[in-house]
């Protein structure tokens, strides 16, 4: 039973955290987050690691010459027919 | 649809072009090699032109070109390394074993942990994971796609999208844990 409890809550967890859930459904986690610890702890974990992936994630920089070059051969392509 | 050629090009450069950096880092994100990275980009955009067909203007052009990117990817690079499907195996694994359905629950990674690490450690946990992991985390919190988008780019069921992406941060987590301690991060707490 408690594992079922678990597993629904961590299935509603995600689905806040993703911006996926419907109000009805973040009314529900938050509520359950005021009187449950350790999906409190569960949560605030979660966001912040997808928050700090979010922020902290360094784009590559696409290179310089890679849209030119796409761009060169579409136009070849598009010529040839 | 059919497009005129005239009408290709300008599909093209305003519907695809826009999307050059998303997919760049995106095919970095699988490949960890910049020329490779470049390469996978061309061909997407390249097969992208040709079946130009098969796009219809005012869907999802994003998550149309990722999908391309994501199969010419495995088509390129997994073959070649003949790797065993290890995501298959840690599937089947974690719904055989109930309990690890619950093991975030008991992971004692701290959000302050979390916090003080850098960037470069984070990516580095990111860039660990296997690559059918790393991509659901990367289409999710990076891209930004919801579930059901995610299951079009990778073929596969929203059921699998959602077990997956929880496994795959069970595992980011695991791995941020063992990077903290390894830098001497110590939990405060027991």
């Amino acid at each position: 039973m408690e594992v079922e409890q678990n597993q629904a809550c961590t299935e509603l967890l995600l689905l806040v955290i993703d911006g996926q859930a419907t109000q009805e459904q973040h009314q529900e986690l938050m509520k359950h987050l005021e009187e449950c610890e350790s999906c409190r702890e569960e949560y605030l974990l979660s966001k912040t690691i997808k928050d700090s992936l979010k922020n902290h994630f360094k784009a590559n920089g696409t290179p310089k010459d890679l849209a030119n070059s796409i761009q060169n051969k579409i136009s070849e392509t598009a010529s040839l027919k | 649809m059919s497009y005129e050629s005239k009408d290709k090009q300008r599909v093209f450069n305003e519907e695809f072009m826009p999307h050059i950096d998303a997919m760049y880092n995106f095919a970095f994100r699988l490949t960890l090699d910049e020329d490779d990275a470049k390469d996978l980009v061309q061909e997407t955009f390249m097969k992208a032109y040709r079946f130009i067909n098969s796009f219809e203007t005012g869907t999802n052009a994003k998550a149309w070109l990722f999908r391309i990117l994501k199969n010419s990817f495995i088509n390129n690079y997994r073959k070649k390394s003949k790797q065993p499907n290890k995501v298959d195996y840690q599937e089947v694994e974690s719904f055989y074993n109930s309990d690890s359905v619950n093991e975030n629950i008991t992971t004692d990674l701290r959000v302050e942990t979390v916090q003080h690490l850098i960037g470069d450690e984070i990516t580095n946990a990111l860039n660990s994971l296997d690559v059918d992991f790393r991509t659901v985390i990367i289409l999710c919190d990076l891209e930004g796609f919801t579930y059901e988008e995610m299951a079009k780019i990778l073929d596969i069921p929203i059921g699998t999208v959602r077990s997956r992406l929880h496994r795959a941060r069970n595992l980011l987590k695991e791995k941020l844990k063992q990077y903290a301690s390894s830098l001497g991060y110590k939990d405060k707490r027991k």
